[in-house]
């Protein structure tokens, strides 16, 4: 399962962070330090990060 | 406990889809409707008054979930059609249709709040079709006038400065968001709107409109302009529930797992629904974006029997003059605002200004201007109500 983040889609609200400040790290200013090219879930954080992906109010993170 | 077989989701805003979706998350693997009044595929609203409103995003792009990915979901959909009343174990559509069913969500939302008198051709912000027809009244005008100073009427007026429109806001209060923030931080709110080059009138009241161009304030000011919108709130939309025993007073007021108080099988989230809060030790309801989606969570896996969701800090944002108002907490139950970074609230640029509200010594919630790092780093001391000496030594 793959976790990436839209071009130009952060806009700072860091609702994923708080689901799971590991798996959706923030950079220096508060943005999603998810890649647009994306990372791998680590097994076993599948139902984490669906709920991290879910609390983004700009819909800017996806799942694949 | 079982599952039950149907679950009636009554409404199609972010609420009542989410918790549709949730209810697959959580392995609900009964039927589920979702039923809306309004004909459109169910959308997102904050973007209604900022990017879909000034035309940078079509409507496309604000879809939540469309009827392909409901479908996916085994969701059963019934759009245009709102509930007009929920009966013992079934929902009735304005169509004729009954739903029966053994639980029922009600996220229904709410409506836009309206003056006294007010004339029809005067717009209000709640839907998509409000927001396009707002917008398409902006496109051809010179002049807005914005009656309520809140986070809705600052985002508009501040989309239609952009566009080059000369935009007042009346706010009847000494500050806007007062009732939210506070009254030092209303002060903030306020001077970012007028910075912005927006005529902001506080204190101002509205005593009628003259026509639906025209207003007239308690000491015989006559303001007109090509476009007025009214963004004084919103109130829950209960006039379709007629369920007995529901407390419908201030929004259907529910116990902290979103069951409606003296019924079975009836939970509400959402604008429409005032939820027992643990930290505040009563009934409040929150029109939060935030609120919606951890509500429809909570909800979800209560029905489906699965555990309950992690406990949230509550969050909310508005879009303004070219920076981000962010919120963490509980800024109401803060009996005093210290500047925690930045010079807005001793007269320094706005830009960059956190507030930190505390209730005795516990830190209950923060508020930034175009702050976003530090609200990030804010966030977890909220959460854990850190003390002052930990909150101030923040880096």
């Amino acid at each position: 399962m793959r976790l990436s983040s839209r071009e130009d889609g952060c806009e700072a609200h860091g609702q994923c962070e708080m689901v799971d400040e590991n798996l959706f790290p923030l950079d220096e200013d508060g943005y999603t330090a998810i890649p647009v090219e994306g990372i791998e879930v680590p097994a076993g954080k599948e139902e984490t990060a669906k709920l991290g992906v879910d609390a983004c109010p700009l819909q800017a993170l996806k799942l694949e | 406990m079982s599952q039950p077989g149907h679950v009636v989701v009554i409404g199609a805003g972010l609420g009542g889809v989410r918790t549709a979706e949730q209810l697959r998350t959580a392995r609900f693997e009964g039927a589920i409707s979702l039923v809306g009044a309004e004909p459109h595929t169910p959308y997102d609203r904050p973007p209604l008054s900022k990017q879909v409103l000034t035309g940078a995003w079509t409507p496309e792009r604000i879809v939540l979930r469309d009827h392909d990915a409901l479908a996916e979901l085994k969701i059963d959909t019934h759009f245009g059609v709102p509930a007009v009343a929920l009966h013992e174990g079934a929902v009735e559509l304005a169509d004729g249709t009954t739903l029966r069913a053994d639980a029922f969500v009600i996220a229904t939302g709410a409506d836009p709040r309206k003056i006294p008198g007010q004339p029809d051709e005067v717009h209000t912000l709640r839907t998509l079709d409000d927001s396009l027809s707002l917008r398409s009244a902006l496109e051809g005008a010179t002049s807005l006038l914005v009656v309520g100073g809140g986070f809705i009427g600052a985002e508009v007026a501040s989309g239609a400065v952009a566009q080059g429109l000369r935009v007042t806001v009346l706010e009847a209060l000494p500050v806007p968001c007062e009732r939210a923030l506070g009254p030092e931080v209303g002060v903030l709110c306020g001077r970012l709107i007028s910075e912005g080059g927006v005529d902001l009138r506080l204190g101002a009241k509205l005593t009628r409109f003259v026509d639906a161009g025209t207003v007239e304030l308690s000491d015989g000011e006559r303001l007109s302009a090509d476009v007025i919108l009214v963004g004084i709130g919103a109130a829950p939309s209960l006039e379709w529930l007629k369920h007995d025993g529901v407390d419908t007073t201030n929004g259907v007021r529910c116990d902290a797992r979103g069951r409606v108080l003296g019924t079975s099988g009836v939970w509400a989230v959402g604008d429409v629904a005032a939820w027992e809060d643990p930290v505040r030790g009563k009934h409040f309801r929150n029109e939060h974006w935030t609120s919606v989606t951890d509500q429809a969570a909570v909800v979800a896996r209560d029905i489906a029997g699965a555990e309950p969701p992690p406990a949230t800090v509550p969050y909310f944002w508005s879009d303004q003059f070219g920076l981000k108002i962010q919120g963490i907490g509980r800024p109401e139950l803060g009996d005093e605002v210290v500047q925690v970074k930045g010079e807005g609230l001793t007269g320094g640029p706005v830009k960059g200004t956190v507030a930190g509200y505390f209730a005795g010594d516990r830190l209950v919630g923060v508020v930034g201007f175009g702050a976003a790092k530090w609200v990030a780093r804010y966030r977890a001391l909220v959460a854990k109500g850190a003390d002052r000496t930990e909150a101030l030594a923040m880096e």
